[in-house]
Protein backbone atom coordinates (compact mmCIF):
# COMPACT_ATOMS: atom_id res chain seq x y z
CA UNK A 1 0.00 0.00 0.00
CA UNK A 2 2.30 2.87 -1.63
CA UNK A 3 2.06 6.38 0.72
CA UNK A 4 0.78 3.99 4.14
CA UNK A 5 2.94 4.89 6.78
CA UNK A 6 5.31 1.62 8.40
CA UNK A 7 3.30 0.63 11.52
CA UNK A 8 6.66 -0.11 12.54
CA UNK A 9 6.23 0.96 16.39
CA UNK A 10 3.41 -1.04 16.30
CA UNK A 11 5.04 -4.68 15.91
CA UNK A 12 6.19 -5.13 19.75
CA UNK A 13 2.58 -4.58 20.72
CA UNK A 14 1.67 -6.70 17.52
CA UNK A 15 4.35 -9.65 18.71
CA UNK A 16 2.82 -9.41 21.86
CA UNK A 17 -0.40 -9.82 21.54
CA UNK A 18 -1.48 -6.43 23.24
CA UNK A 19 -3.17 -5.21 19.98
CA UNK A 20 -7.15 -4.61 19.29
CA UNK A 21 -8.06 -7.29 16.93
CA UNK A 22 -8.96 -4.45 14.24
CA UNK A 23 -5.19 -2.91 14.92
CA UNK A 24 -3.76 -6.36 14.68
CA UNK A 25 -5.20 -6.98 11.39
CA UNK A 26 -4.12 -3.81 9.83
CA UNK A 27 -0.57 -4.72 10.93
CA UNK A 28 -1.09 -8.04 9.32
CA UNK A 29 -2.57 -6.94 6.24
CA UNK A 30 0.48 -4.40 6.09
CA UNK A 31 3.19 -7.31 6.55
CA UNK A 32 1.90 -9.21 4.20
CA UNK A 33 2.94 -6.26 1.12
CA UNK A 34 5.72 -5.27 3.46
CA UNK A 35 9.46 -6.86 3.16
CA UNK A 36 11.30 -4.45 5.34
CA UNK A 37 8.51 -4.28 7.95
CA UNK A 38 8.15 -8.09 7.55
CA UNK A 39 12.06 -8.82 8.94
CA UNK A 40 11.35 -6.79 11.78
CA UNK A 41 8.33 -8.79 12.87
CA UNK A 42 10.86 -11.79 12.27
CA UNK A 43 13.93 -10.31 14.57
CA UNK A 44 10.98 -9.90 17.43
CA UNK A 45 8.60 -13.14 16.84
CA UNK A 46 10.36 -15.08 18.77
CA UNK A 47 10.75 -13.30 21.74
CA UNK A 48 7.51 -14.40 23.33
CA UNK A 49 8.74 -18.02 23.27
CA UNK A 50 11.39 -16.64 25.25
CA UNK A 51 9.90 -14.95 27.79
CA UNK A 52 7.29 -17.76 28.21
CA UNK A 53 10.37 -19.70 29.73
CA UNK A 54 10.73 -17.18 32.41
CA UNK A 55 9.30 -18.36 35.96
CA UNK A 56 6.61 -16.41 37.52
CA UNK A 57 8.73 -15.21 40.60
CA UNK A 58 11.82 -13.90 38.48
CA UNK A 59 9.53 -10.81 37.17
CA UNK A 60 7.51 -10.50 39.96
CA UNK A 61 9.51 -10.59 43.43
CA UNK A 62 12.71 -11.99 42.31
CA UNK A 63 14.03 -13.37 45.31
CA UNK A 64 17.59 -13.08 46.14
CA UNK A 65 19.75 -14.69 48.55
CA UNK A 66 21.29 -13.40 52.05
CA UNK A 67 24.17 -10.99 51.37
CA UNK A 68 26.13 -13.19 53.79
CA UNK A 69 25.84 -16.44 51.58
CA UNK A 70 29.14 -15.30 49.68
CA UNK A 71 31.32 -14.68 52.12
CA UNK A 72 29.94 -17.92 54.27
CA UNK A 73 31.04 -19.44 50.71
CA UNK A 74 34.56 -18.26 50.93
CA UNK A 75 34.96 -18.68 54.41
CA UNK A 76 34.22 -22.40 53.47
CA UNK A 77 36.43 -22.41 50.98
CA UNK A 78 39.71 -21.42 52.46
CA UNK A 79 39.06 -23.55 55.11
CA UNK A 80 38.74 -26.41 52.61
CA UNK A 81 42.01 -25.29 51.26
CA UNK A 82 43.56 -24.85 54.66
CA UNK A 83 42.89 -28.75 55.29
CA UNK A 84 43.80 -30.30 51.76
CA UNK A 85 47.77 -29.21 51.36
CA UNK A 86 48.04 -31.93 48.93
CA UNK A 87 46.61 -29.69 46.49
CA UNK A 88 48.95 -28.50 43.82
CA UNK A 89 47.56 -25.14 43.00
CA UNK A 90 49.26 -24.99 39.49
CA UNK A 91 47.36 -28.00 38.61
CA UNK A 92 43.96 -26.33 39.64
CA UNK A 93 44.92 -23.53 38.38
CA UNK A 94 44.82 -24.46 34.21
CA UNK A 95 41.72 -25.84 34.94
CA UNK A 96 40.48 -22.73 36.42
CA UNK A 97 41.73 -21.13 34.07
CA UNK A 98 39.26 -22.37 31.46
CA UNK A 99 36.06 -22.12 33.94
CA UNK A 100 37.34 -18.54 34.14
CA UNK A 101 37.53 -17.97 30.33
CA UNK A 102 33.97 -19.10 30.02
CA UNK A 103 32.34 -17.10 32.86
CA UNK A 104 34.53 -14.20 31.56
CA UNK A 105 32.86 -14.53 28.26
CA UNK A 106 29.31 -14.31 29.74
CA UNK A 107 30.62 -11.31 31.82
CA UNK A 108 31.97 -10.27 28.47
CA UNK A 109 34.34 -7.21 30.27
CA UNK A 110 35.66 -6.33 26.71
CA UNK A 111 33.04 -5.95 23.79
CA UNK A 112 32.57 -9.63 22.69
CA UNK A 113 31.19 -10.09 19.48
CA UNK A 114 28.31 -13.60 18.99
CA UNK A 115 30.70 -14.56 16.77
CA UNK A 116 33.37 -14.84 19.43
CA UNK A 117 34.07 -18.40 20.81
CA UNK A 118 33.79 -18.94 24.41
CA UNK A 119 35.90 -21.97 24.07
CA UNK A 120 39.22 -20.62 22.94
CA UNK A 121 41.80 -21.72 24.92
CA UNK A 122 42.77 -18.77 27.07
CA UNK A 123 45.94 -18.46 25.98
CA UNK A 124 44.33 -16.66 22.94
CA UNK A 125 45.77 -13.16 23.15
CA UNK A 126 43.78 -9.69 22.93
CA UNK A 127 44.98 -6.67 21.48
CA UNK A 128 46.52 -5.39 23.95
CA UNK A 129 50.60 -5.96 23.65
CA UNK A 130 52.50 -8.06 26.27
CA UNK A 131 55.14 -6.79 28.25
CA UNK A 132 58.42 -8.01 30.19
CA UNK A 133 60.00 -7.31 33.39
CA UNK A 134 63.25 -8.72 34.65
CA UNK A 135 64.71 -9.02 38.05
CA UNK A 136 67.56 -9.98 39.48
CA UNK A 137 69.10 -11.63 43.21
CA UNK A 138 72.78 -10.92 43.16
CA UNK A 139 72.70 -12.48 46.62
CA UNK A 140 71.63 -15.64 45.85
CA UNK A 141 72.44 -15.74 41.78
CA UNK A 142 69.03 -15.74 40.73
CA UNK A 143 67.42 -14.13 38.13
CA UNK A 144 65.18 -14.02 35.11
CA UNK A 145 62.33 -12.75 33.52
CA UNK A 146 58.71 -12.45 33.35
CA UNK A 147 56.48 -11.98 30.25
CA UNK A 148 52.64 -10.29 31.11
CA UNK A 149 50.32 -11.86 28.50
CA UNK A 150 46.94 -10.48 28.42
CA UNK A 151 44.26 -12.86 28.11
CA UNK A 152 40.57 -12.80 27.56
CA UNK A 153 40.34 -13.20 31.61
CA UNK A 154 43.13 -11.69 32.96
CA UNK A 155 47.29 -12.66 32.77
CA UNK A 156 48.94 -15.05 31.91
CA UNK A 157 52.96 -14.85 33.82
CA UNK A 158 55.48 -16.87 32.06
CA UNK A 159 58.37 -16.74 33.60
CA UNK A 160 62.24 -17.47 32.71
CA UNK A 161 64.42 -17.97 35.57
CA UNK A 162 67.72 -19.56 36.93
CA UNK A 163 69.55 -20.04 39.78
CA UNK A 164 66.94 -21.17 42.02
CA UNK A 165 68.48 -24.03 44.39
CA UNK A 166 67.06 -27.70 43.38
CA UNK A 167 64.30 -28.83 45.62
CA UNK A 168 62.63 -25.42 46.37
CA UNK A 169 59.19 -25.14 46.47
CA UNK A 170 58.52 -21.79 44.29
CA UNK A 171 55.04 -19.64 44.05
CA UNK A 172 54.58 -16.49 42.05
CA UNK A 173 52.56 -13.73 44.30
CA UNK A 174 51.43 -10.49 42.25
CA UNK A 175 50.55 -7.74 44.46
CA UNK A 176 47.77 -5.03 42.90
CA UNK A 177 47.64 -1.96 42.75
CA UNK A 178 45.37 -1.57 45.80
CA UNK A 179 47.95 -3.95 47.76
CA UNK A 180 46.45 -7.61 47.55
CA UNK A 181 47.99 -10.15 46.71
CA UNK A 182 46.95 -12.90 44.48
CA UNK A 183 48.48 -16.53 44.19
CA UNK A 184 49.44 -17.25 40.86
CA UNK A 185 50.58 -20.84 41.14
CA UNK A 186 53.22 -23.03 42.36
CA UNK A 187 56.07 -25.51 41.39
CA UNK A 188 58.67 -27.45 42.15
CA UNK A 189 62.39 -26.96 41.13
CA UNK A 190 63.91 -30.43 40.37
CA UNK A 191 66.57 -29.60 37.64
CA UNK A 192 69.69 -27.44 38.34
CA UNK A 193 68.96 -25.53 34.52
CA UNK A 194 67.49 -22.50 33.62
CA UNK A 195 63.41 -23.37 34.21
CA UNK A 196 60.09 -22.25 32.32
CA UNK A 197 56.86 -21.84 33.99
CA UNK A 198 53.49 -20.52 33.30
CA UNK A 199 51.11 -19.05 35.71
CA UNK A 200 48.09 -17.05 35.71
CA UNK A 201 46.23 -14.52 37.56
CA UNK A 202 42.55 -12.73 37.76
CA UNK A 203 44.31 -9.65 36.99
CA UNK A 204 44.08 -7.27 33.75
CA UNK A 205 48.04 -6.49 33.03
CA UNK A 206 47.45 -2.44 34.44
CA UNK A 207 46.52 -3.86 37.24
CA UNK A 208 49.69 -5.74 38.03
CA UNK A 209 51.95 -3.41 40.81
CA UNK A 210 54.88 -6.45 41.41
CA UNK A 211 55.27 -9.87 40.84
CA UNK A 212 57.44 -12.17 43.11
CA UNK A 213 58.72 -15.36 43.11
CA UNK A 214 58.79 -16.43 46.87
CA UNK A 215 59.34 -20.10 48.55
CA UNK A 216 56.84 -21.73 50.13
CA UNK A 217 58.55 -21.11 53.61
CA UNK A 218 58.11 -17.49 52.97
CA UNK A 219 61.35 -16.07 51.52
CA UNK A 220 61.19 -14.10 48.57
CA UNK A 221 63.84 -15.16 46.26
CA UNK A 222 63.65 -12.65 43.45
CA UNK A 223 60.77 -9.92 42.31
CA UNK A 224 60.24 -8.72 39.12
CA UNK A 225 59.84 -5.01 38.54
CA UNK B 1 52.57 0.56 37.50
CA UNK B 2 54.00 1.78 33.93
CA UNK B 3 53.41 -0.52 31.11
CA UNK B 4 56.30 0.42 29.03
CA UNK B 5 58.42 -3.04 27.44
CA UNK B 6 61.65 -3.65 29.53
CA UNK B 7 63.89 -5.05 26.66
CA UNK B 8 65.59 -8.40 28.15
CA UNK B 9 68.56 -8.33 30.17
CA UNK B 10 69.11 -7.92 34.26
CA UNK B 11 67.98 -5.71 36.23
CA UNK B 12 68.93 -4.11 40.12
CA UNK B 13 66.06 -6.05 42.34
CA UNK B 14 63.70 -3.06 43.09
CA UNK B 15 64.75 -0.84 46.18
CA UNK B 16 61.60 -0.22 47.64
CA UNK B 17 60.56 -2.67 50.69
CA UNK B 18 58.22 -4.62 50.14
CA UNK B 19 54.24 -3.88 50.15
CA UNK B 20 53.41 -7.27 51.48
CA UNK B 21 54.20 -8.19 55.14
CA UNK B 22 53.91 -12.37 56.49
CA UNK B 23 53.74 -14.49 53.09
CA UNK B 24 53.42 -17.84 55.19
CA UNK B 25 51.88 -16.52 57.49
CA UNK B 26 48.49 -16.98 55.93
CA UNK B 27 46.13 -15.51 59.24
CA UNK B 28 47.70 -12.21 59.13
CA UNK B 29 47.36 -11.11 54.96
CA UNK B 30 44.34 -11.05 53.02
CA UNK B 31 45.31 -12.88 50.04
CA UNK B 32 42.70 -13.27 47.29
CA UNK B 33 43.47 -15.76 45.12
CA UNK B 34 42.82 -16.78 41.83
CA UNK B 35 39.77 -19.81 43.06
CA UNK B 36 38.19 -16.70 44.94
CA UNK B 37 37.66 -14.54 41.89
CA UNK B 38 36.50 -17.35 40.04
CA UNK B 39 33.82 -18.37 42.51
CA UNK B 40 33.10 -14.74 43.11
CA UNK B 41 32.66 -14.13 39.39
CA UNK B 42 30.43 -17.33 39.34
CA UNK B 43 28.17 -16.27 42.15
CA UNK B 44 27.66 -12.69 40.46
CA UNK B 45 26.62 -14.31 36.96
CA UNK B 46 24.71 -16.99 37.89
CA UNK B 47 24.41 -16.86 42.05
CA UNK B 48 20.82 -15.28 41.77
CA UNK B 49 19.23 -17.58 39.21
CA UNK B 50 20.49 -20.59 41.02
CA UNK B 51 19.12 -19.10 44.04
CA UNK B 52 15.48 -18.43 42.19
CA UNK B 53 15.52 -22.26 40.59
CA UNK B 54 16.28 -23.99 43.92
CA UNK B 55 13.85 -22.17 46.31
CA UNK B 56 11.42 -23.37 44.39
CA UNK B 57 12.41 -26.93 44.24
CA UNK B 58 12.51 -26.51 48.08
CA UNK B 59 9.10 -25.04 48.15
CA UNK B 60 10.34 -21.29 49.52
CA UNK B 61 12.35 -23.11 52.48
CA UNK B 62 14.79 -19.83 52.07
CA UNK B 63 17.57 -21.55 54.38
CA UNK B 64 17.37 -24.68 52.84
CA UNK B 65 17.93 -23.30 49.16
CA UNK B 66 20.79 -20.63 50.33
CA UNK B 67 23.02 -24.08 51.96
CA UNK B 68 21.43 -25.66 48.48
CA UNK B 69 23.48 -22.73 46.78
CA UNK B 70 26.60 -22.83 48.65
CA UNK B 71 26.96 -26.65 48.04
CA UNK B 72 26.70 -25.83 44.47
CA UNK B 73 29.32 -24.06 44.21
CA UNK B 74 31.34 -25.25 46.48
CA UNK B 75 31.31 -28.23 44.42
CA UNK B 76 31.82 -26.14 41.19
CA UNK B 77 35.07 -25.09 43.32
CA UNK B 78 36.51 -28.68 43.93
CA UNK B 79 35.55 -29.61 40.50
CA UNK B 80 36.42 -26.77 37.97
CA UNK B 81 37.07 -29.43 35.33
CA UNK B 82 33.55 -30.79 35.40
CA UNK B 83 32.76 -27.21 34.90
CA UNK B 84 35.24 -26.86 32.50
CA UNK B 85 34.50 -29.12 29.57
CA UNK B 86 30.83 -30.35 30.43
CA UNK B 87 28.84 -29.17 26.77
CA UNK B 88 25.74 -27.20 27.87
CA UNK B 89 25.97 -24.14 29.44
CA UNK B 90 27.56 -23.37 32.66
CA UNK B 91 24.20 -22.26 34.19
CA UNK B 92 22.61 -25.61 33.32
CA UNK B 93 25.49 -27.55 35.26
CA UNK B 94 24.82 -25.84 38.45
CA UNK B 95 21.32 -25.98 38.07
CA UNK B 96 21.77 -29.74 37.35
CA UNK B 97 24.35 -29.77 40.41
CA UNK B 98 21.67 -28.47 43.09
CA UNK B 99 18.89 -30.44 41.65
CA UNK B 100 20.89 -33.65 42.47
CA UNK B 101 22.05 -31.72 46.03
CA UNK B 102 18.03 -31.51 46.89
CA UNK B 103 17.15 -34.88 45.03
CA UNK B 104 19.18 -36.79 47.46
CA UNK B 105 18.09 -35.03 50.35
CA UNK B 106 14.96 -36.06 49.49
CA UNK B 107 15.71 -39.41 48.88
CA UNK B 108 18.30 -39.90 51.89
CA UNK B 109 14.94 -38.32 54.29
CA UNK B 110 12.42 -41.22 52.69
CA UNK B 111 14.36 -44.04 53.84
CA UNK B 112 13.74 -43.29 56.88
CA UNK B 113 10.66 -44.22 58.97
CA UNK B 114 7.90 -42.26 57.67
CA UNK B 115 6.57 -39.90 59.86
CA UNK B 116 3.09 -39.63 60.25
CA UNK B 117 1.14 -37.69 57.88
CA UNK B 118 3.83 -37.51 55.55
CA UNK B 119 3.79 -40.11 53.20
CA UNK B 120 4.62 -38.33 50.11
CA UNK B 121 6.52 -40.04 47.32
CA UNK B 122 9.28 -39.42 45.06
CA UNK B 123 8.64 -39.49 41.92
CA UNK B 124 11.77 -39.89 39.91
CA UNK B 125 11.34 -38.27 36.40
CA UNK B 126 13.15 -39.97 33.20
CA UNK B 127 16.63 -38.63 33.08
CA UNK B 128 16.34 -36.80 29.79
CA UNK B 129 12.89 -35.13 30.49
CA UNK B 130 14.78 -34.10 33.90
CA UNK B 131 17.33 -32.40 31.39
CA UNK B 132 14.68 -30.77 29.20
CA UNK B 133 13.51 -29.45 32.18
CA UNK B 134 16.87 -28.12 33.81
CA UNK B 135 17.62 -26.53 30.44
CA UNK B 136 14.24 -24.99 30.19
CA UNK B 137 14.75 -23.49 33.84
CA UNK B 138 18.38 -22.47 32.62
CA UNK B 139 16.66 -20.81 29.75
CA UNK B 140 14.43 -18.83 31.81
CA UNK B 141 16.50 -17.35 34.36
CA UNK B 142 18.74 -16.15 31.63
CA UNK B 143 15.87 -14.48 30.12
CA UNK B 144 15.01 -13.02 33.54
CA UNK B 145 18.48 -12.08 33.76
CA UNK B 146 18.26 -10.18 30.29
CA UNK B 147 14.50 -8.54 31.45
CA UNK B 148 16.79 -6.94 34.55
CA UNK B 149 18.76 -5.57 31.96
CA UNK B 150 16.23 -3.40 30.49
CA UNK B 151 15.31 -0.57 32.01
CA UNK B 152 12.39 0.03 34.18
CA UNK B 153 10.41 1.78 31.67
CA UNK B 154 10.76 -1.20 29.00
CA UNK B 155 10.65 -3.90 31.52
CA UNK B 156 7.11 -2.77 33.26
CA UNK B 157 5.72 -2.83 29.50
CA UNK B 158 6.71 -5.80 29.22
CA UNK B 159 5.26 -7.44 32.18
CA UNK B 160 1.66 -5.26 31.81
CA UNK B 161 1.73 -6.56 27.97
CA UNK B 162 3.31 -10.31 28.35
CA UNK B 163 3.26 -11.30 31.69
CA UNK B 164 0.09 -9.61 32.84
CA UNK B 165 -1.61 -9.88 29.12
CA UNK B 166 -3.20 -6.86 29.49
CA UNK B 167 -4.09 -4.85 26.22
CA UNK B 168 -2.30 -1.90 25.28
CA UNK B 169 -5.28 0.06 26.58
CA UNK B 170 -4.95 -1.56 29.83
CA UNK B 171 -1.24 -1.68 29.96
CA UNK B 172 -1.69 2.34 29.37
CA UNK B 173 -4.27 2.52 31.88
CA UNK B 174 -2.41 0.63 34.68
CA UNK B 175 0.93 2.91 33.38
CA UNK B 176 -0.84 5.94 33.12
CA UNK B 177 1.05 6.38 30.33
CA UNK B 178 -0.52 7.21 26.82
CA UNK B 179 -1.00 4.14 24.20
CA UNK B 180 1.05 5.82 21.81
CA UNK B 181 3.64 5.43 24.42
CA UNK B 182 2.77 1.81 25.95
CA UNK B 183 3.22 0.79 21.70
CA UNK B 184 6.32 2.23 21.14
CA UNK B 185 7.93 0.75 24.74
CA UNK B 186 6.74 -2.24 23.52
CA UNK B 187 8.75 -1.88 20.18
CA UNK B 188 11.99 -0.64 21.97
CA UNK B 189 11.95 -2.91 25.07
CA UNK B 190 11.97 -5.97 22.70
CA UNK B 191 14.74 -4.39 20.63
CA UNK B 192 16.47 -3.96 23.69
CA UNK B 193 15.91 -7.57 24.83
CA UNK B 194 17.16 -9.08 21.76
CA UNK B 195 20.41 -7.00 22.13
CA UNK B 196 21.23 -8.54 25.57
CA UNK B 197 20.07 -11.70 24.89
CA UNK B 198 22.01 -12.19 21.95
CA UNK B 199 25.29 -10.71 23.81
CA UNK B 200 24.74 -13.75 26.02
CA UNK B 201 24.50 -15.91 23.19
CA UNK B 202 20.96 -16.74 23.50
CA UNK B 203 19.44 -17.03 20.08
CA UNK B 204 16.15 -14.81 19.25
CA UNK B 205 15.01 -17.59 17.73
CA UNK B 206 13.22 -19.36 20.52
CA UNK B 207 15.94 -22.09 20.37
CA UNK B 208 19.09 -22.31 21.77
CA UNK B 209 21.10 -23.17 18.33
CA UNK B 210 24.30 -24.02 19.52
CA UNK B 211 24.62 -25.49 23.30
CA UNK B 212 27.89 -24.10 23.94
CA UNK B 213 29.27 -22.59 27.20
Amino acid sequence: MSGKSHPREALGAYVLGALTPEEAAQVHGHLAGCAECRAEHDRMAGLPTLLAAVPTEAWTNRPEPSRLLLDSLLTKMRAERARSRNRSLATIWGALAAAAAVIAAVVAWGATSAGDDPTAAPAAATTAASWQLSGSNEQRGISGEVTIVPVRWGSKLDVDLEGIPVGSRCRLVVTDEAGRQWNAGSWNVNYDEELYWSGAVALRSDQIARIDVVTTQGSRLLSFA
Amino acid sequence: MSDQSVAPGRSEPSPQAPRYAGVGHAGSVIEATADDEVVRQLYTVHGGALFGFVLRLVDGDRQRAEDVVQETLLRAWRHPEALAEQRGSTRSWLFTVARNLVVDAVRARAARPPEVGDAALVAVPAEESVELEIERAALGWEVADALAQLTDHHREVLVQTYFLGRSVTEAAEALQVPSGTVKSRAYYALRQLRLVLEERGIAGSGFREEVGP
